[in-house]
């Protein structure tokens, strides 16, 4: 508890011989702080804003929830002794037949996903059909490998309709029966400089499945000539094909009626993790996966996080130089009011007494360049499309106001709270080291030379 | 009944009983003071004398608990104070001890009601009375119309004006004085020192006062001074 007195005497020595509010040394480390802190929040409202935006955009366009399928393990072949002589004779002790694989994936009327398409939260349901494949561009012979994803034509709209980053070779971004669309990275794959190329749209390109015959000659991959309408950028779907759903599923090896994959969009995608732990629990069956929107795009969300710590930490550095500048005139304030020291130890100040003295003015110093960057942070973050409107007024900086007006700020009470914290526990560190010389001054020593 | 006899019985104000204090010096201890004893009782006015060098100063910072001794016992209003920690001491400071100084020592920043303000604050007086009696106190010193002004702005002699009502804001017991008009003029120096005296007398207060001024010193009631390290009585003046 800081006594009248002490933020009396605190308030003195802040304002200086020169009776101004503030010395210019205070002056300047009150700015210091207040610049630290408006970074502070306003980087982490800019950071807010992005990750915002990427997580919406990730949101909106892939599924949260993915309940797949996984492929059934082949079966084992049944083998039989040999007993015809001939081939006996040819050293072939026995014969083995390949019982017929079990069909693909499951049955869109299984009653069990009817109880997961039950369950609440959830407002949109996909089924789809997907594998692994490879796209070649016979041109020249490159080669992409892809994830071929069959979806229906409302699927493909919530993909692809919102998504400024994809290009048609037509009007529309629906998908015919021999079109598909490829995601810049398989795109770029094909391209020779490893660029994404809109020369691609509306070239025939093969797909080729794993999926392959066994013919008189020896299996063969299936290949379809496609050709290619869109490509689109994204996040985790940018090395996916799509495909209209019934093209993909005759390509991919699919009975009809049969899917491997139930997209299900929900009306809070935050709540992705809990809903699959609901679906995982309902279904009790190691024959399905599931899969949020996080963990598809778990590095993707991982770098947001670590780019935001680090940026928060290198501007905290800006508190951190401020602090050292109140800490570097502190300690030269308590050499010039030694006198002032001993004096108040005379007069029966105690040495905690003096220390909350110079603990007072960081506080002071604190308090009010955490105020005053509180001020001007909120005053950008709040104002900031006026902002931009008035840079845009301005030729010069008409540019960087196009810039911004393509930026989301999202003010963030947990961060700003966090930014005025790391700001006065600084500011309050530094002040630690000269409020302990001051109340060590002994006053014999100092007032028997003056 | 006379004032000796309301004396006799009464608490000392000071009590130095062989106080010896010596400094570390390359080639030895120093030994400043060699056994000083005194008695000061409430409202005796008490001159130290000695020659520059002597440790008058050194025996008035041991009496005002700024130094310690090396050996001997002191007891302030009666306490004893050689074992006291550094809490009490500080209270014994704000409470029962004042101190005047040959340069003023007020604070810059503050004005000189402010100055006056301060050991009351300190003291934890509420803010009302200790202006009232700051107030009161710089007028009767003769700065009522100076209250706002700082230091700066006042003359030598109305700075140890002040420093002298700061001393006694708090109604010490004691006042220890060290050459308080040795840095003025001696017309100014007549004046302050005849406030000081007038003072300590309304005010009930021992006053130990180290100076050099011989003539000021006789007009105390006892000088003591300091030979060879040991205090030497030599009666009132």
């Amino acid at each position: 508890m800081i006594r009248a007195y002490e933020r009396q005497t605190s308030l003195k020595y802040l304002r200086g011989r020169s009776g101004w509010f503030l010395s210019v040394s205070a002056l300047f480390s009150l700015l210091g702080i207040a610049v630290g802190v408006a970074a502070l929040i306003i980087a982490s409202a800019f950071l807010n804003g992005q990750r915002d935006s990427l997580l919406d955009a990730i949101q909106g366009r892939s599924p949260h929830v993915t309940l797949s399928a996984r492929n059934p393990a082949a079966p084992e072949p049944v083998c039989v002794a040999e007993t015809d002589p001939l081939n006996l004779a040819l050293g072939i002790a026995q014969t083995c037949t390949q019982a017929p694989s079990p069909p693909k994936g499951f049955l869109a009327d299984d009653p069990r996903l009817a109880a997961v398409l039950g369950l609440p939260g959830i407002s949109q349901a996909f089924f789809e059909v997907s594998g692994q494949g490879m796209v070649v561009l016979p041109a020249t012979g490159a080669v992409s490998g892809t994830f071929i994803r069959g979806l229906s034509k409302p699927a493909l709209a919530q993909r692809l309709a919102e998504t400024p980053l994809a290009y048609t070779a037509s009007q529309s971004r629906d998908l015919a029966a021999g079109e598909v669309a490829l995601g810049f990275d398989v795109a770029a794959n094909l391209s020779a400089q490893r660029r994404v190329s809109l020369a691609l749209l509306g070239t025939q390109v093969d797909l080729v499945s794993p999926d392959g015959t066994t013919t008189i000659i020896g299996w063969t991959p299936r290949r379809r000539d496609v050709r290619v309408n869109t490509v689109f950028g994204g996040f985790a779907e940018r090395n996916e094909t799509y495909m209209p759903l019934a093209a993909a599923a005759s390509f991919l090896g699919f009975d009809p009626g049969r899917y491997n994959g139930l997209q299900l969009y929900l009306d809070d995608p935050d709540q992705a993790e809990v809903v699959a732990a609901r679906i995982a629990a309902l279904l009790d069956d190691e024959g399905f996966g599931l899969t949020t929107w996080r963990d598809r795009n778990q590095a993707f969300v991982a770098t947001l996080g670590i780019q935001r710590v680090v940026l928060m930490f290198v501007l905290a550095l800006i508190v951190v130089v401020a602090a050292f500048n109140i800490l570097a005139s502190q300690i030269m304030l308590v050499r010039e009011k030694r006198k002032g020291i001993a004096l108040l130890r005379t007069l029966g100040a105690s040495a905690a007494s003096v220390a909350r003295v110079f603990i007072g003015m960081g506080l002071f110093l604190a308090v009010s360049g955490c105020a005053l960057g509180l001020l001007i942070g909120l005053g950008v973050v709040l104002n900031f499309a006026a902002l931009v409107g008035f840079f845009a007024s301005i030729p010069a900086l008409a540019g960087a106001a196009d810039f911004l007006g393509s930026v989301t700020v999202t003010l963030s009470l947990g961060d700003t709270l966090l930014a005025l914290t790391i700001a006065l526990v600084i500011t309050l560190l530094a002040t630690l080291y000269p409020a302990r010389q001051a109340a060590r001054t002994e006053p014999a020593e100092v007032l028997r030379y003056v | 009944m006379s004032d000796s006899d309301a004396k006799v019985g009464a608490v000392p104000s000071l009590s130095l009983r062989d106080i010896r204090r010596s400094f570390p010096q390359p080639d030895g201890a120093l030994e400043v003071l060699k056994g000083c004893t005194a008695t000061i009782m409430p409202g005796e006015l008490v001159a130290l004398l000695g020659a520059s060098g002597s440790g008058k100063s050194t025996l008035l910072q041991i009496c005002g608990l700024l130094d310690n001794p090396t050996s001997g016992e002191i007891d302030i209003a009666g306490e004893a104070v050689a074992r006291l920690g550094d809490r009490a001491r500080t209270g014994l400071r704000r409470g029962t001890l004042g101190f005047v100084y040959q340069f003023h020592h007020l604070l810059p920043e503050f004005t000189a009601l402010e100055n006056v303000i301060l050991p009351q604050s300190v003291a934890a007086v509420p803010a009302a009375q200790a202006r009232s009696r700051a107030q009161a106190l710089l007028e009767r010193v003769g700065l009522g119309h100076r209250l706002h002004h700082r230091p700066a702005k006042l003359s030598g002699g109305e700075k140890q004006r002040v420093a002298i009502a700061r001393a006694i804001a708090n109604r010490p017991r004691l006042l220890l004085a060290d050459e308080p008009t040795g840095n003025l003029d001696p017309e100014t120096a007549e004046g302050v020192f005849a406030l000081f005296v007038e003072l300590a007398q309304e005010e009930g207060l021992s006053v130990l006062m180290a100076t050099h001024n011989e003539a000021l010193a006789g007009r105390m009631h006892r000088v003591l001074r300091v030979v060879g390290g040991v205090l030497v009585e030599e009666g009132p003046g």
